[in-house]
C-alpha cells in the first residue's frame, strides 16, 4: 500500500509532542496503517465503500480553531455540554487516555490509534444515575483542504449506572476534511445507556466512526443514530436541482459493533437517515450475541431524498452456545426521488439452534391508499405525503428521549419535505390529550 | 443426486433390483459406486497446451479455441474469490485432470448398441432410462442426455424432438452441427471472464447439453441431462446452453452424482439460458454430488455459474433447485430481467448435513420496466453443516415499476450447525418495490411433541416437518422430481436427530 | 328544496373494468339517502368516485355538486368543499397522532375556503367536545391515526372526523359493518347529529339495521352498476326480507 507522504510528515510532528512512553505504541499503529493502507471495496465489509483514495491524498493535522464558533443553533438546554473542535477539547484540558483498541480494518484502526486525541472519558460510578444528559459536540472547522483529526471517546457505566448521552458531529462549512472517531462503551451488570448520535457533517467531509459496545449481564444499550448529512438549503423534494448544485464528496461511514457479552444483555439499535446532495452514507450495524438469553431489536428507516447513495448493513451474529437468543430487525426505506440509491443488507449469521431470529427489509414508496385517505380529509397532497413520511420515520424518532432534540430533528426532516407541518411540541408528544 | 432420482416414478420404468425403498433405507449415498472402465485421460495440470489439447480432441473450430484461450489468459490474471462463507484448503489447479473419457467413446458410437455395456450398466444402476422404448412404456415423457466425466455418452429422443424443430444434443455436437447458434449465444450470458470459475470453465469446458427451441415451439417433452463424475482426480467442467426463441417454451431438468471417494473433486459448470420475446424456460436441478462422509472427508466442490437472460419482452426464466449433495456448493442461479415485463423466479431447497457447506442463492437484476422477480429459499442445516443464503436484488435506474419479493427461511437441526443470510438489495429506481423477509429457527419442540404424541417417531416427524417447510419449493418441481426430492431429503437427514 | 348532488348517466371503471354503467341519482339538501345492493354492485366504487380517488376513472356522465362539475376538483378540494367520505377500511397511519391529523385536515380545509386557521387552544376545545360526543377516550387523540384500533373503533373515528370537519355531503361507505350494537347506536347518533337542512347524507350499506337508527328519506338499490329501484324506507325492509335476487333479475 502506498500512502501519501503527508501522513508520515503529520505523524512526525504529532509524535514529537507526545510523551516518550506513548510514542512506541503510536508508531506501531502508524506502521500498521502505512503497511495496510485504507480499506477498499474488495473487502466484504467494505463492499460499497472505498476509502483507499483518501490514503493517497495530501492531509495535514487540523490546527486548533482560530476562535470559538457560534454553536447556539445546536445547543440543547438542560444538558451538560462538552465541545471538541478539530479534535481538541474546548473547555478543559483533556485527560490522558489509553489508546482505543478497535476491531476494524487494521490499516484504518492503525491510522486512528496513531493520531487519536482523547475525547469524552466518562465513568459513571455504581448505581449512579446521571440526572442531566451529556451532550458531546464534536465540531470540525476545516479552513484548508485535507485537514484531519481523530478523536477517541470512552464511556464506562459501572454496575447499575444509568446515563443518556447525545453525540453530535457537526461540520462547519469550509474546506474538505477527513476525520475518524471511536466510541468505546462498556456497560457493567444492570447498567443502562441511551446513546443518541446525530450526524450533521458538512459537505466535503470524509468521516469514519466506530462505536464498540460491550453489554454486560442484564445491562441495556439503546442507540438512536440519525444521519442527516445533506445540505440544509437543498431544494424541497421532488426536485433535481440538488444534483447539479451539490459539489458532493461527502462520505460518512459508521460501524456499530455491539456485543451482548453476558446473559440477559439487551440492545436496541435504531437508525434514521436522509440522503441527498451526492452524499455517500454507509452504516454497518452489528449485534453479536455472544451469551445466552440475549435480546436485540433493530429498527431502521431511510429516506432517499435525492441523488445520493445510502448503504445499510444490519448484521446479527449468534455465537455457538448463545441459546435462547431473541433477535429482530426491520429495515424500511423510502425512495423519494430519482437519483437516489439505497442498498440494504440485513444479515443473519447463526451458530446456535434454539434461537428466534427474524429480519425484514423493504424499499418502496408511500402507500397510495394512505395518501388518498389524507387527501379525502382535505389535506393537500404535498402535505399528505409529508405527514406520511413523518409517520414513517416516527418509529425511530420517537426513540429519541430528549424532547427538544426530537422536535428539532423532526422539524429538520419535515422542512426538507417542503410542506409546512405543524410539529408543535403538543402534537408531537400528544400532550393535547 | 440419489441414484433413483432421475428414474422418477417406479411405475414408469423398470425398477432395478435394488428398488427405491431399499436404496432409501439401506444406503446413505446410493450413487457412490465406481464404474470400472478404461478411460483415456490427460495428465493433470493446466496450461495453454492443455486447453489446445481439449479443443483438438473435440475437433473444434478455430473461433472456439480462441474463446478458450482468451478465457484461460483471463483466468490466469484473476484471484480466487474469498467472499463466500465457506472454508476449504487451497485448490491445487495443477493437480486436476481436465479431460477424461471412456476409451470406448473415442470413436463416437453412432447408436446405443455401440456404447460400452459397462457404461449402459452404470446408468441402469443409477436408474437413468437410456432406451427410448423403456420410457415409452411409461407415462413419463423425458428425453435424456447423459454426460460421463468429460463426454456425452448418449442422448435420447433426438429424432422425435427434431420433428418438432427442437435441437437437444451434447454441446460438442452442437459446435459441429450448429456452429452459428453456438457462436451467437455462447458466452453471451456469462462472459468468459465473468468470474474465476466461469473463466476456468470457459477455458476447459468439456461437455454439457445444448437446447434450442425455435420460434413458437413448445418443447413436446421434458429435457434432462444427467451428469456423472467417475474418474479419480478429475474435474468436470460442464457447459450448458439453452435458447428459447420468441414464444417458445421448455422445461429442463438436471441431476448429478459421483462415486464415494476420499478426495475432493471439482465441478465447475457454466449454464447459460436465453429467453427471447415471451419465451419461457423452466430449469430444475436436483444436485446430489457426493457430499463427503460424516467427518468431511471427500466430496465434490460444486462451484457453478448459472445465469439466465430474459432478453425478450415478457419472457420468463424460472430456476428451481434442490441441493443436497456436494461438500461445498457455491452457486447463484440468476436472472437478468432485460426485457420489459419479464419475470424471474428462484426456488431453492438446500440441505447441509455433517460437514457440508453451502453458499447459495440468486441474483435478480432488474433492467427493464415492470420486471418482476420472486425468490423463495429454504435452507436446512444439520450436524455441523454450514449454510448461507446469498442473494442480490438490484433494480437499475430505468427499471420503472420493478417488483421483488424474497422469502428466505432457515431451519436449524442441532446446535453445531450454522445458518446465515446475506441478502443484498440495491435499489436505484424510486418506483421500485423490493421486499425481503427472513426467519431462522429450529423445529419447534411443541411441533415435534405433537407429532410424537400422535405416534410418529422423531425422525419421521422431523422429516415430515422439513418437507412441510420446503413445500413452497417442491411444488415448483415436475411432479416425479418432487416425490424423489422429498425422499432424498429424508435420506440426507438420516442421523440428524436424536 | 335545493339539489346538492346530481349524478347523471355515470360510467366509471377501475383497472380497466367498468363498474358503474349509467347511474343516475339526485340528492337534495336536508336528505338522507340509503344505497343498498349486493356485493360487487358498485356501491364502494360510487363512494370512491365521489371522493375523487384517481384509480377510479369516470368514462362518461357527470356529477354536479352544489351546481359545479365535480371533475374539476381534486380529492382535497372536494373535502374542503364539504364532501366527506367515511371509509369502509380506514387507513392506519402509525406515529401521526389523531390530533395532528385532524388539525392538519381542518386547517387545510379552512385555508382552502379562505377562513382563518384555528389556533391550538380553540382547536383543542373544538375536538375534545366531539370526542366526548362519540364516547371515545380522549387519550386516543395522542395515539396514531387508527393505529391498533379495532374495526369498531376505526368506524367511530371516521364519524369523529366527520363531526370535527363538519362537511356538507357525507358519503358513508359501510360505516355500519363491524360494529356491535352499542357502537352502532353511537355512530347513528353521530350521523343524526349532523342532520340539518343544508346537509345531506348518503349511506352505503348492506343491511337494514343502520336504517333502524338513521331514518332515510329515500332508499335506492344499486345492482350491476345502476340504480335499479328507488323507494321510501319500506324498500329497505322489503330488501331485508326478500334479498336482492328479485331485483337483480330485473336489472
Amino acid at each position: 500500500m502506498t500512502i501519501h507522504a503527508s501522513y508520515g510528515e503529520a505523524f512526525e510532528r504529532f509524535a514529537a509532542a507526545l510523551p516518550a512512553a506513548e510514542r512506541a505504541a503510536r508508531a506501531a499503529a502508524f506502521d500498521t496503517f502505512a503497511q495496510r493502507g485504507l480499506p477498499d471495496d474488495g473487502i466484504e465489509r467494505w463492499h460499497y465503500t472505498n476509502l483507499q483514495p483518501f490514503a493517497a491524498q495530501p492531509v495535514q493535522l487540523a490546527p486548533a480553531a482560530a476562535g470559538t464558533p457560534d454553536l447556539s443553533a445546536w445547543r440543547l438546554e438542560d444538558c451538560d455540554e462538552h465541545v471538541w473542535i478539530n479534535g481538541r477539547a474546548l473547555n478543559a484540558a483533556a485527560a490522558p487516555a489509553p489508546l482505543p483498541s478497535l476491531d476494524a480494518h487494521a490499516g484504518l484502526a492503525g491510522l486512528h490509534r496513531a493520531f487519536a486525541t482523547p475525547g469524552l472519558q466518562l465513568t459513571v460510578p455504581r448505581d449512579v444515575r446521571l440526572d442531566r444528559p451529556l451532550h458531546v459536540l464534536s465540531v470540525s472547522d476545516a479552513r484548508e483542504a485535507g485537514e484531519m483529526f481523530h478523536l477517541a471517546h470512552r464511556i464506562r457505566l459501572e454496575r447499575g449506572a444509568q446515563a443518556l448521552l447525545i453525540v453530535q458531529n457537526l461540520g462547519l462549512p469550509g474546506a474538505t476534511r477527513f476525520s475518524t472517531q471511536s466510541l468505546s462503551i462498556e456497560l457493567a451488570e444492570g447498567a443502562q445507556l441511551t446513546l443518541v448520535r446525530v450526524q450533521d457533517e458538512a459537505r466535503g467531509t470524509t468521516h469514519w466512526l466506530q462505536t464498540t459496545a460491550e453489554v454486560g449481564h442484564d445491562a441495556r444499550l439503546d442507540v438512536v443514530n440519525v444521519d442527516l448529512p445533506y445540505d440544509e438549503s437543498g431544494d424541497p423534494i421532488p426536485g433535481e436541482a440538488t444534483a447539479a448544485k451539490a459539489s458532493g464528496g461527502t462520505l460518512i461511514r459508521s460501524d456499530w459493533r455491539v456485543k451482548l457479552a453476558a446473559p440477559g444483555a439487551h440492545a436496541e439499535l435504531s437508525g434514521l437517515f436522509g440522503a441527498d446532495g451526492r452524499v455517500h452514507l454507509d452504516n454497518q450495524y452489528e449485534i453479536d450475541h455472544a451469551a445466552p438469553h440475549g435480546t436485540s431489536r433493530q429498527w431502521f428507516r431511510g429516506l432517499g431524498f435525492g441523488p445520493s447513495r445510502a448503504i445499510l448493513n444490519g448484521r446479527v451474529v449468534v455465537q455457538r452456545g448463545a441459546q435462547k437468543t431473541d433477535s429482530e430487525q426491520r429495515i424500511a426505506n423510502l425512495m423519494l426521488a430519482k437519483g437516489a440509491e439505497i442498498d440494504a443488507k440485513p444479515e443473519l449469521e447463526i451458530y446456535a439452534d434454539d434461537v428466534k431470529c427474524a429480519h425484514g427489509a423493504s424499499c418502496g414508496q408511500l402507500d397510495d391508499a394512505a395518501v388518498f385517505y389524507l387527501r379525502s380529509r382535505g389535506v393537500p397532497e404535498a402535505q399528505a405525503r409529508a405527514l406520511l413520511i413523518y409517520s414513517f420515520i416516527n418509529d425511530v424518532l420517537a426513540r429519541v428521549p430528549h424532547v427538544a432534540l426530537r422536535l428539532r430533528l423532526a422539524r429538520r426532516i419535515t422542512a426538507r419535505l417542503g410542506a409546512g407541518l405543524d410539529l408543535s411540541e403538543a402534537t408531537l408528544s400528544g400532550a393535547a390529550a | 443426486m440419489d441414484s433413483d432420482l432421475m428414474a422418477a416414478n417406479p411405475s414408469d420404468i423398470p425398477v432395478p433390483a435394488e428398488g427405491i425403498e431399499a436404496l432409501v433405507q439401506n444406503r446413505k449415498y446410493a450413487a457412490g459406486f465406481v464404474t470400472d472402465i478404461e478411460s483415456e485421460r490427460i495428465a493433470p495440470g493446466l496450461n495453454e497446451d492443455v486447453v489446445r489439447l481439449i479443443s483438438a480432441k473435440k475437433q473444434e473450430p478455430e473461433w472456439l479455441l480462441e474463446f478458450r484461450l482468451k478465457a484461460f489468459r483471463r483466468w490466469q490474471s484473476m484471484r480466487e474469490p474469498h467472499w463466500a462463507h465457506v472454508e476449504h484448503p487451497r485448490i491445487d489447479f495443477q493437480a486436476i485432470t481436465y479431460w477424461s473419457a471412456p476409451k470406448s467413446m473415442a470413436n463416437q458410437p453412432k447408436s446405443l448398441d455401440e456404447v460400452d455395456p459397462k457404461l449402459l450398466e452404470t446408468y441402469k444402476k443409477l436408474g437413468i432410462p437410456l432406451k427410448e422404448q423403456e420410457i415409452l412404456a411409461g407415462v413419463q415423457n423425458v428425453a435424456v442426455d447423459v454426460v460421463f466425466d468429460s463426454v456425452s455418452v448418449a442422448t435420447t429422443f433426438k429424432q422425435k424432438l427434431a420433428e418438432a424443430g427442437v435441437i437437444f444434443c451434447p454441446i460438442s455436437e452442437a459446435v459441429r452441427e450448429h456452429p452459428e447458434l453456438v457462436k451467437k449465444y455462447l458466452g453471451s450470458v456469462v462472459p468468459f471472464g465473468d468470474n474465476y470459475y466461469a473463466a476456468l470453465n470457459s477455458a476447459v469446458f468439456s461437455d454439457g447439453s445444448f437446447v434450442f427451441v425455435p420460434k413458437g415451439v413448445r418443447c413436446p417433452m421434458e429435457l434432462s441431462t444427467y451428469f456423472r463424475i467417475n474418474e479419480r482426480n478429475t474435474g468436470q467442467f460442464e457447459r450448458t446452453l439453452i435458447i428459447c426463441e420468441d414464444d417458445a417454451q421448455v422445461s429442463y431438468l438436471e441431476g448429478c452424482t459421483a462415486p464415494q471417494r476420499d478426495e475432493n473433486q471439482l465441478h465447475a459448470a457454466v449454464v447459460e439460458l436465453v429467453a427471447l420475446d415471451r419465451a419461457e424456460i423452466k430449469y430444475s436441478t436436483v444436485q446430489n454430488w457426493y457430499p463427503g462422509d460424516e467427518n468431511g472427508v471427500g466430496g465434490i466442490y460444486n462451484f457453478v455459474t448459472k445465469r439466465g437472460d430474459c432478453r425478450g419482452r415478457a419472457s420468463k426464466i424460472s430456476w428451481t433447485q434442490v441441493e443436497t449433495g456436494s461438500a461445498i456448493t457455491w452457486k447463484y442461479p440468476s436472472c437478468i430481467l432485460r426485457g420489459d415485463d419479464s419475470v424471474g423466479e428462484f426456488y431453492s431447497v438446500a440441505l447441509t448435513h455433517h460437514r457440508q457447506q453451502a453458499d447459495t442463492g440468486t441474483k435478480m437484476i432488474h433492467v427493464g420496466r415492470n420486471t418482476r422477480s420472486t425468490i423463495v429459499s429454504k435452507g436446512i442445516s444439520a450436524g455441523r453443516g454450514q449454510q448461507a443464503y446469498r442473494g442480490l436484488v438490484r433494480v437499475l435506474e430505468k427499471a420503472e415499476g420493478a417488483r421483488n419479493h424474497t422469502r428466505c427461511d432457515s431451519l436449524l437441526i442441532g446446535d453445531q450447525c450454522g445458518a446465515h443470510t446475506f441478502p443484498y438489495t440495491e435499489v436505484r429506481n424510486p418506483t421500485a418495490i423490493v421486499e425481503h423477509e427472513a426467519t431462522t429457527s429450529k423445529i419447534a419442540d411443541d411441533q415435534l411433541f405433537y407429532c410424537r404424541a400422535r405416534g410418529i417417531g422423531e425422525e419421521d416427524a422431523v422429516s415430515m416437518i422439513v418437507n412441510g417447510f420446503c413445500k413452497d419449493v417442491f411444488k415448483e418441481l415436475p411432479m416425479e422430481f418432487a416425490v424423489e426430492a422429498q425422499k432424498l431429503l429424508q435420506v440426507s437427514l438420516e442421523g440428524a436427530v436424536g | 328544496m335545493s339539489q346538492l348532488l346530481q349524478i347523471e348517466n355515470l360510467h366509471a371503471e377501475v383497472a380497466g373494468k367498468e363498474i358503474l354503467k349509467g347511474l343516475d341519482l339526485v340528492v337534495n339538501a336536508g336528505e338522507v339517502h340509503a344505497i343498498m345492493g349486493p356485493n360487487g354492485a358498485g356501491k364502494s366504487t360510487l363512494s370512491k368516485v365521489l371522493a375523487g380517488a384517481e384509480d377510479y376513472v369516470v368514462t362518461a356522465g357527470t356529477i354536479r355538486y352544489q351546481g359545479r362539475d365535480l371533475a374539476e376538483l381534486s380529492a382535497e378540494q372536494r373535502a374542503a368543499h364539504g364532501i366527506f367520505m367515511g371509509f369502509q377500511y380506514p387507513v392506519e397511519i402509525p406515529g401521526v397522532s389523531n390530533m395532528m391529523f385532524l388539525k392538519a385536515a381542518l386547517n387545510a380545509q379552512r385555508k382552502e375556503r379562505g377562513e382563518p386557521e384555528l389556533d391550538a387552544g380553540d382547536f383543542l376545545a373544538w375536538v375534545r367536545h366531539r370526542v366526548k360526543q362519540m364516547k371515545m377516550d380522549p387519550a386516543m387523540l395522542s395515539r396514531g391515526v387508527n393505529q391498533g384500533f379495532s374495526g369498531g373503533e376505526k368506524k367511530r373515528n371516521e364519524i369523529l372526523q366527520m363531526l370535527v370537519l363538519e362537511p356538507r355531503l357525507m358519503v358513508l361507505d359501510e360505516t355500519d359493518s363491524g360494529l356491535d350494537i352499542d357502537a352502532l347506536k353511537i355512530v347513528a347518533d353521530g350521523i343524526n347529529a349532523m342532520r340539518s337542512p343544508e346537509r345531506a347524507t348518503i349511506l352505503v350499506t348492506h343491511y337494514q339495521r343502520l336504517l333502524d337508527h338513521v331514518q332515510p328519506d329515500a332508499v335506492h338499490v344499486l345492482a350491476a352498476g345502476r340504480i335499479v329501484k328507488s323507494g321510501g324506507p319500506d324498500l329497505a325492509r322489503e330488501l331485508e326480507e326478500k334479498g336482492y335476487g328479485w331485483l337483480q333479475q330485473a336489472a
